[in-house]
């Protein structure tokens, strides 16, 4: 997630964030493996019911190129086919995506699995 | 009178550590505990020492198990319905490394009726000539209470996030 957030830093996550309000676009949370000690940082960046695609590197949702002003490394040509997003999944992705696409955990999560939104 | 309360207070307190003690969560924590114990090596084991182990090793299984294991990097891939091949398995990775260090957290345990599931994240640190792998596993796992003992019928990964590659 850098530049926003660094590897190894101690983050604080907001776990009531979404108790009465639904998970927004540009939200940074936390993905859960099984419980509460591990988990990733990422960005949502795809709602339910909306179809996300990525054509050399840049993000597009329902076909529309998704303007991401907290990416600040150079974009590698990442290429996803369109994916339509579920009922309670969402699309996340981390900020540094000057890594190889092989090497970078981004995809579809579902709700259940995101524990809060970041604080700082 | 203290002593009435003090003696119903002590009883208290051992009912309710005796029902944490042999209680399914509490057992199967301790099985998975000793698992990695089992799994996990600093140095290379001497013959004895591996043959002791990959014998212990087949008896966290039930003989029905079925093992559906593939990390995302596809560093560790195990599938089988045998566990002989668990051992052998095993044995086989005891030859390429010196160091394997395996532990399970974020263990949530479902237990009901003699039969249990659970999520747990494998994290596995493992030293080869390759230099050093690090690898997060996030497990569901089904066991059964037979013999009075618990034992492992089913090991599968949980893709937690979906990827596209």
């Amino acid at each position: 997630m850098e530049p926003a957030y660094d590897n190894s830093d101690f983050n604080f996550i907001n776990r009531t964030a979404y108790w009465r309000k639904n998970p927004a676009r540009g939200d940074v949370v936390g993905v859960s493996f099984t419980g509460q000690r591990l988990m990733l940082l990422k960005r949502i960046v795809g709602l339910p019911g909306e179809s996300v695609a990525i054509i050399d590197g840049q993000i597009e949702i329902n076909g529309q190129v998704l303007s991401e002003p907290y990416v600040q490394t150079a974009k590698q040509p990442w290429q996803v086919p369109a994916v339509h997003l579920l009922d309670q999944e969402y699309f996340v992705v981390g900020d540094n995506r000057d890594t190889a696409q092989a090497d970078h955990v981004f995809g579809t999560v579902k709700a259940e699995r995101m524990v809060g939104k970041i604080l700082w | 009178m203290i002593v009435i309360i003090v003696l119903a207070v002590i009883i208290v307190a051992g009912i309710i550590f005796f029902w944490w003690w042999f209680g399914a969560n509490h057992q199967i924590k301790k099985l998975l505990n000793s698992l990695e114990s089992t799994i996990s090596f600093d140095n290379r084991p001497t013959l004895i020492a591996t043959s002791i182990k990959a014998e212990r090793l087949i008896n966290y299984f039930s003989s029905d198990v079925a093992l559906d294991i593939k990390s995302d990097d596809g560093l560790v891939e195990l599938h089988t319905t045998d566990r002989e091949e668990i051992r052998d398995y095993f044995l086989a990775s005891l030859q390429r490394v010196s160091l394997i260090n395996v532990r399970f957290l974020d263990t949530q345990i479902n237990a009901n009726r003699g039969r249990a599931s659970l999520e747990t994240t494998a994290r596995v640190r493992v030293l080869s000539d390759f230099g050093e792998t690090n690898l997060i596993l996030p497990l569901r796992m089904v066991l059964e209470h037979s013999s009075g003992d618990w034992q492992i019928q089913s090991v599968s990964s949980i893709e937690i996030i979906k990827r596209y590659r």
